[in-house]
């Protein structure tokens, strides 16, 4: 029966020789074309981030110093302090992505440093989706109990609805369970949709080159 | 020569090596279009690190299997079946002696490896030696011997299996 060393030379070269060459133009065009990488896509959601993050930070001081409520003028004053430190990481984040991918290292490294950044990355993102939600939903409630400014549209709300303190504050405790929950679930799944099995895959290439 | 016209040469010179790559690890034409076009991205990024101490041939070998092994592929594709329909021109044909019918069982048994091994697979046809493929994989090169023992054993037994189901 044949094995692998009797069709050496054959298959090697029919492994190299169906295809169509490719001319230097077509390599020159090629080189402008957008990348499949994930490190690449990481590295670009990274940016949007620290984009979107500046504009946030901006947009919140802008309401914060505009705001004639307390509560309002706190909530967003802090949120705003909050995202700018939150853009040091990213920052940091993006320097280590861009430094540790290097596709030219033996093909071990090169799987452990993609693991390490991908699961970095999903860290990260769920830390501070589940740091933001409670933090986020008690300090909107606390501040909205010791706004001094009154709210109409809020008063005649619970004026009209016949509203209790007991029944509000009942009202709040669950949505903000059923929210952090809800967001905990998604944040989760949303995290395993997009790079779980790319990471179990990524894991299970390491396993098979250090098994003996 | 400019940098961009140096690599852009050097990979016309050497494009059997992605092509290989890409044969081995897509079974369609357009996913084989789309990581030759990343292998070509992946290594023109790459290139201010090629210092030329190492044959470019080699360095090439890296950045290619390191790609085709990440390659990540957002889309939802149907499951990859290895069938003689996806195969080269050259093996697919009709009216196969028993010797051609061999090649092309081994073809599908390689196609059939999971990614490292095929990796593996690829630079022992190249005749790379242990010590080098140890080297590019980021593994020792007795690590090699083992795997490629194992390797074999494995393709014989598919390959017999493809010839005895065709």
């Amino acid at each position: 029966m044949m094995d692998l060393d009797q069709f050496k030379h054959q298959l090697n070269e029919k492994l190299s020789t169906d295809h169509q060459g490719r001319s230097g133009e077509d390599i020159t065009q090629m080189l402008s074309k957008k990348t499949f990488s994930v490190i690449e896509k990481l590295k670009k959601s990274i940016l949007y981030e620290i984009l979107f993050g500046f504009l946030g930070t901006l947009l919140f001081a802008v309401l914060a110093f505009s705001t004639k409520y307390y509560s309002v003028r706190t909530y967003f004053g802090v949120a705003a302090v909050f995202i700018f430190v939150f853009l040091f990481l990213l920052i940091y984040l993006l320097k280590k992505t861009s430094e540790l991918n290097k596709v030219s290292q033996p093909v071990i490294s090169n799987l452990n440093n993609y693991v390490v950044l991908i699961e970095e990355y999903m860290k990260r993102y769920f830390q501070f989706t589940m740091a933001m939600v409670p933090i986020c939903l008690f300090f909107a409630g606390w501040l909205g109990y010791h706004e001094k400014t009154p709210i109409p549209e809020l008063d005649q709300l619970i004026v009209k609805g016949h509203l209790g303190i007991k029944l509000i504050l009942t009202i709040s405790f669950v949505y903000l369970i059923s929210f952090s929950v809800g967001m905990y679930y998604f944040t989760k799944w949303y995290l395993h949709k997009i790079y779980g099995k790319y990471v179990l895959e990524l894991k299970d290439c390491i396993k098979d080159l250090q098994e003996n | 020569m400019s940098s961009q016209n140096a690599f852009v040469s050097l990979l016309k010179t050497h494009q059997n090596i992605v092509h290989k790559v890409c044969n081995l690890y897509m079974d369609r034409h357009s996913e084989r279009e789309d990581l030759f076009q990343e292998i070509t991205l992946q290594a023109w990024k790459a290139f201010p690190s090629f210092r030329g101490d190492a044959k470019f041939s080699t360095w090439l070998y890296r950045v290619a299997l390191n790609t085709a092994i990440t390659f990540y592929r957002k889309e939802k594709r149907s499951p990859q079946i290895f069938t003689s329909d996806l195969l080269p021109e050259s093996i697919s044909e009709d009216g196969l002696d028993p010797i051609e019918m061999q090649l092309k069982a081994m073809y599908v048994a390689i196609g059939e490896l999971s990614k490292i091994d095929k990796a593996i697979v690829m630079l022992y046809l190249e005749d790379y030696p242990y010590q080098d493929i140890g080297e590019m994989m980021g593994i020792t090169a007795n690590n090699v011997a083992v795997k490629m023992n194992r390797i074999k054993i494995k393709l014989k037994e598919e390959a017999k299996k493809q010839l005895e189901q065709s």
